[in-house]
């Protein structure tokens, strides 16, 4: 079991991590990293509008919202897996965790079948600003997202047994999976809806 | 255990089917025509999917991070990054 649902008063009042603090640190020098970008992306965006919306219509919408749909199931998933492995219910929690891989790689599938779609219809990373931030922005989320994948698997793993069974693995590797989730809504919003 | 377990579990779907509905919100915001045909969205609209993407944004922060639990830097740290964020596109984009 990795640990007591009901944590102690004192645990209660000074907060508890879920996972291990220094894979919080990456999370949060992650998203420091992509606020950046998004700034950055918004700034050109401002200055080449009529490129960056004439762009914008070339993605597909309908692929954009199903990754976002399938990203965020995922993370129900995986929100659910380390609520089970807090019960010490080993087996739902790994069969939780394989379904949040398995939309995981749903998500890889859907965005290569987009890239190959825009890639041959003459939309490359050096077609204008916009395909540039649009190839290299989900490009780095898709590097993160196969990274969270491989995280995925070395948490189920150690779920296989209990008893020497490290929590902050398991808790980490949700964090972990969950901030991907998060930077992919705000890439949704940034690059395919907001006009 | 049942209890916890029901309230814990229900608590994750209920935030999942809510941002599931606020995606499909933000799809039809962003879905108008204009008079040639192509999609647009007004300056209304804009934001209001930048709003329905910052609640989508918290709610996987508070609730599937555990966010809400977590130490009090912790908390601050994340409300301040999505705060900070919106406002320096929101800004940037109307400017």
């Amino acid at each position: 079991m990795l640990q007591d649902v009901a944590p102690s008063p004192a645990t209660a009042r000074a907060g508890r991590l879920l996972g291990d603090l220094n894979v919080w640190i990456f999370v949060l020098g992650d998203l420091v990293f992509f606020g950046a970008y998004f700034v950055i992306f918004m700034v050109y965006r401002h200055q080449e509008t009529a490129v960056f919306l004439a762009s914008q219509r070339h993605l597909s919408l309908i692929a954009g919202a199903l990754n976002t749909m399938v990203l965020l199931t995922s993370s129900r998933f995986v929100a659910l897996a380390v609520q089970a492995a807090r019960r010490g219910e080993s087996e739902r929690a790994r069969r939780l965790i394989s379904y949040g891989g398995l939309f995981g790689v749903a998500f890889v599938a859907i965005k290569a079948f987009e890239w190959a779609h825009e890639i041959g219809h003459g939309f490359t990373l050096v077609r204008n600003d916009f395909f540039m931030f649009y190839f290299m922005l989900t490009g780095v989320h898709l590097f993160h997202v196969l990274l969270g994948l491989v995280i995925l698997v070395v948490a189920n793993r150690e779920l296989r047994s209990p008893e020497r069974c490290r929590s902050w693995i398991v808790e980490s590797g949700a964090a972990y999976w969950h901030m991907v989730d998060l930077l992919w809504v705000v890439i949704f919003a940034l690059l395919y809806l907001v006009r | 255990m049942n209890r916890l377990r029901s309230s814990s579990g229900s608590r994750v779907n209920a935030i999942w089917v809510l941002t599931l509905v606020l995606t499909l919100g933000s799809v039809l915001l962003a879905s108008h025509h204009n008079s040639s045909g192509r999609l647009t969205t007004s300056t209304a609209e804009a934001m209001a999917v930048l709003a329905l993407a910052a609640v989508k944004v918290l709610c996987i922060i508070w609730n599937f991070m555990e966010v809400r639990d977590a130490p009090r830097w912790l908390r601050h740290w994340t409300i301040g990054w999505v705060g900070g964020l919106w406002l320096t596109i929101v800004v940037v984009y109307l400017y």
